[in-house]
């Protein structure tokens, strides 16, 4: 058996556990930790089978790079949908006042956010700037 | 006498046009990625906006059929690095044999997605017939859901079989010791499995223990 036999045999080896592992997990009383868990296991599968199988161990930048801009724009899709979602049940301000004056108030004054609404955005910039920066 | 792949315009060397290949097929697979994305990205709103609904739904999910072809998929993939290995090794016969496991593999899990299918065409959970009978509007959402994920998944593991199937008849591919063909069917394979292993969780294990 050769080295490279052995090494893709382990890797199976290793995600077929994971397998076993993220169903076992499945029946635990984990509470909202369970789909992190899920999808946590099911990126550490991917991560072997690109890292092994797809064999990005062996490539360079170029190839990487291409497959790593695939997979930040999944992060973007996915992040700024869930920041849509996520922040629709966050109370609204206080009622406005109506009529003439408040479509006057409206042109003048900034728009009002809620401390909340100003912490996801916060959150979400922040998530975005590091994601660029690594 | 291991064959060489000729030099094809513009290139001038073989290690530039084998490198010019992989990203082709790299980007290739970096776009069928993102119309998966796209997929997921209904997932989550979803389960956003349902989250009671989407686990409840998906406790209706058939949990051993999605679980026994994970298993089948990854195994799959394992034989279709075998084979790159194997050429690249200079042992075409066994290229061309791992080639011809992973699409037997993949015939087993679109028979097991078939049972599966017609398990639930026999509950009348499958979206369009007359006699379609569901829980609730939820339900429904999420049965439209999986079918137009599995459906998408499903074409293309069948366009996998086939390029399987077209490579392991290639002489010159299972010879070839740059394992250029075999290696780029066998990152689309990759895909096809990469994409399973996050369609499993959303679809199967959400309800899972419920």
């Amino acid at each position: 058996m050769t080295a490279a036999l052995r090494r893709v045999l382990l890797v199976w080896l290793a995600l077929l556990l994971l397998l076993a592992a993220t169903l076992g997990a499945a029946f635990l009383p984990l509470g909202p930790a369970k789909p992190w868990i899920g999808y946590g296991i099911a990126a550490l599968k991917a991560g072997l089978i690109l890292w092994f199988f797809m064999d990005m161990r062996r490539e360079g930048g170029l190839m990487r790079l291409a497959t790593g801009a695939a997979l930040l724009w999944i992060v973007f899709l996915l992040s700024l949908v869930a920041s849509d979602y996520l922040t629709r049940s966050v109370p609204l301000a206080p009622a406005q006042p109506t009529g003439s004056e408040a479509r006057h108030q409206a042109w003048l004054a900034p728009p009002r956010h809620s401390a909340s609404d100003r912490r996801w955005t916060l959150t979400i910039c922040f998530a975005a700037i590091s994601a660029l920066r690594t | 006498m291991p064959e060489q792949r000729e030099l094809h315009e513009p290139f001038h060397q073989r290690e530039r046009q084998e490198e010019a290949d992989r990203l082709g097929m790299l980007v290739f697979i970096g776009s069928e990625a993102m119309l998966f994305g796209g997929i997921f990205a209904a997932a989550l709103a979803l389960r956003l906006l349902h989250p009671h609904e989407f686990t409840s739904a998906s406790a209706h999910m058939k949990l051993w059929h999605g679980t026994a072809n994970t298993a089948v998929l990854l195994t799959s993939s394992l034989l279709a690095a075998i084979a790159v290995e194997a050429a690249r090794g200079g042992r075409a016969r066994w290229a061309g044999r791992a080639l011809w496991g992973a699409a037997a593999l993949g015939m087993l899990f679109l028979a097991i997605k078939a049972h599966e299918y017609w398990l639930e065409w026999r509950e009348g959970v499958v979206p369009g017939p007359p006699n379609a009978d569901f829980g609730s509007r939820f339900e429904q959402l999420f049965m439209n859901f999986y079918f137009v994920a599995t459906g998408l998944h499903a074409l293309h593991l069948t366009a996998g079989l086939v390029l399987l199937g077209i490579t392991a008849l290639n002489r010159r591919a299972r010879h070839d010791r740059g394992a250029v063909l075999i290696g780029n069917v066998a990152l689309y394979w990759h895909l096809v499995d990469l994409v399973w292993v996050f369609l499993y969780p959303t679809i199967y294990l959400a309800g899972a223990g419920r």
